[in-house]
Order: C-alpha cells, then sequence, then structure tokens
C-alpha cells in the first residue's frame, strides 16, 4: 500500500527557503545584466529587442492582430535606447543594491541546505555578487570623476 | 552505551533521503570517499531506521507556498521546476544493536518501483519495508499545479495584450 509522508513543518521551511534561494539566484542574474546596462548601452538595445520578442511569444504572434504596426512601434523604441541607458545609469544603485541583495539572499539560502549540495548554484551567485561589486565600483569611480 | 555507524552510498545531488532513527532526523556527514555517514549513540537495545524522500508537493499548505513562488518568480519564469516523476522512497528498517554495530546502506537507481537499497551489516536488520514508488498525491497536486499555471499564463497573455493594445 502507497504511504503518503507529510514532511515536518521543519523540512518543509528548508525545502521553501531553498527553492526561494534559487529563484534569488536566478532574478539575481537579470538584475546584473540589468545593473550593466548603465555601463554597456548596447544592453539597452537587446533589452527592447528581448522584451518585444518576449512579447511576440507570449502573445501567441496575436499583438500583431491587436496592434497592427507593431513592428514599427518596436524599432521606434529601439532609437531611444540611449535614453533607457541613461535611466539604467541614473538609477544604477536600486538595481546594483537588488543584486546584491538576491545574489547574497541566494547564498546564505543555499549554503544552509545541509541536506543537499548546491555547488553551482552556489558558485554563480557568487560569481554575480563578485561582479555586482565591481560594477558597484565602476559606478562609484565614475561618479566620483 | 550502543554505537551504530551507518554508510549511505549512491546517494545523488539530485536525490537526497533523510534518515530518522526513532522518529527522530538524523544529520548524515560526507566523508572522504564521497559516501554518507552517521554515528549514532543509544542505551536502546532495538532502534527503528526510516529512510525516506520528502517532496515539496506533500507539504501541508504546499498550495500556499506554490502561490507564493510563482508570484515571487515572475509568474514562474525564474521558478525552478517541481519534481515531475513524484518517485520517493520508503524504507524502514528494526536493528537490533549489539555494543558496536556497523551498517552499509546502497542505494539503487532511482524507479518508478522495486527495491530503493541494498543492506549489508554486522547487526541483526529486520526490513519492513523497502521501495521506492511514484507518490500518487504528489503526482496529482503537480497536474493540478501545471493547471492552475496555464490558466494564470493565459489570463496574464490576455492582460498583455489589453494593455499593449490601449497603452499603443
Amino acid at each position: 500500500m502507497q504511504q503518503f509522508n507529510t514532511p515536518p513543518a521543519k523540512v518543509t521551511l528548508r525545502l521553501f527557503a531553498t527553492r526561494i534561494g534559487k529563484i534569488c539566484s536566478n532574478v539575481s542574474i537579470v538584475f546584473l545584466i540589468l545593473s550593466i546596462a548603465g555601463i554597456l548601452p548596447f544592453i539597452a538595445l537587446a533589452t527592447i529587442l528581448i522584451i518585444g520578442f518576449a512579447i511576440i511569444v507570449f502573445s501567441l504572434g496575436t499583438v500583431f492582430i491587436t496592434v497592427p504596426d507593431f513592428g514599427s512601434k518596436l524599432l521606434s523604441y529601439i532609437d531611444i535606447s540611449s535614453q533607457i541607458s541613461a535611466f539604467f545609469l541614473q538609477y544604477w544603485y536600486i538595481f546594483v543594491l537588488i543584486t546584491i541583495a538576491l545574489s547574497v539572499a541566494s547564498l546564505v539560502l543555499l549554503a544552509t541546505d545541509k541536506n543537499e549540495s548546491h555547488v553551482g548554484r552556489i558558485t554563480v551567485a557568487s560569481i554575480v555578487l563578485f561582479i555586482t561589486l565591481v560594477v558597484m565600483i565602476v559606478f562609484i569611480v565614475k561618479v566620483a570623476l | 552505551m550502543n554505537n551504530l555507524n551507518i554508510k549511505i552510498m549512491g546517494v545523488s545531488s539530485k536525490f537526497h533521503p533523510y534518515v530518522m532513527i526513532d522518529d527522530k532526523l538524523v544529520k548524515y556527514k560526507k566523508n572522504k570517499f564521497g559516501s554518507y555517514e552517521i554515528n549514532y549513540q543509544t542505551e536502546k537495545d532495538n532502534v527503528q531506521l526510516k529512510i525516506f524522500k520528502y517532496l515539496e508537493l506533500q507539504s501541508k499548505f504546499w498550495y500556499l507556498w506554490a502561490l507564493l513562488t510563482f508570484i515571487i518568480s515572475v509568474f514562474g519564469v525564474f521558478e525552478p521546476r517541481y519534481d515531475k516523476k513524484c518517485i520517493v522512497i520508503d524504507c524502514t528498517y528494526n536493528i537490533k544493536l549489539k555494543q558496536d554495530n556497523k551498517m552499509i546502506i546502497k542505494f539503487k537507481t532511482v524507479a518508478d518501483e522495486g527495491k530503493a537499497t541494498d543492506i549489508e551489516g554486522d547487526c541483526e536488520i529486520e526490513e519492513i519495508e523497502n521501495k521506492f514508488y511514484v507518490d500518487s498525491v504528489s503526482k496529482k497536486r503537480w497536474k493540478i499545479l501545471l493547471a492552475c499555471k496555464i490558466v494564470l499564463w493565459v489570463i496574464a497573455i490576455v492582460l498583455i495584450i489589453l494593455v499593449i493594445s490601449k497603452k499603443f
């Protein structure tokens, strides 16, 4: 006969914490890219293209029916990529702080999991944290100069 | 005082079981040979050893956790997948202890059903349960979760289209 085991609260919380840690690790990579977008303007351009592509995919192409000139409007947004880059440059500290918070949270949550090892994700989170700190220094130097 | 030394072999990073001795969770440490080890001391002459795997979808408030992580992870975009196979293990042994006892548990390849472990030891071991099985409740919950995600995704897509068509 099949049994059904409900995990104890401690185990449930541990599983949940690990899941949150993995989510934080994934989201921190996106925020790292947004943090770098202030320094490298082409990232802002790539972000617009990715968002446009995501809209087409997730709407299953119906966006071209609801917005017939979607393509040309997307291209007009590409023209203002320098403004978007300026936005990331203006609010760099928000993106950098969020990236640091997310990568530290993922490091803590995954490193404290004693039942399962997450070497790969911990390494990725450490690299993200390191790059974010470098980006932060670059921004601080840029602002100071 | 009786000593029980348990070596657990064949544990992969994707299949980490929980070990309980007399209904208490026991931690195990990785040794230099890559297997895991438990050193347990007790005054008792008999202990019950349980090895099992918990799935996230087995927890009491699974739907709340799932909903919360679904929202946090931006509609599941950044969320790791739930275990689709829902394979769990159920191993229970009664062990009669001497002063020093050694036991080796070797895990077999994870499968939908069948024997989960091979056991060797210098103590008297009575096997009560030893199997892999698909947890039907978790499997059902996984399907419910998938259906809910699809519904929420459709709603989100409709909303995105509405917002974009109004904005442009």
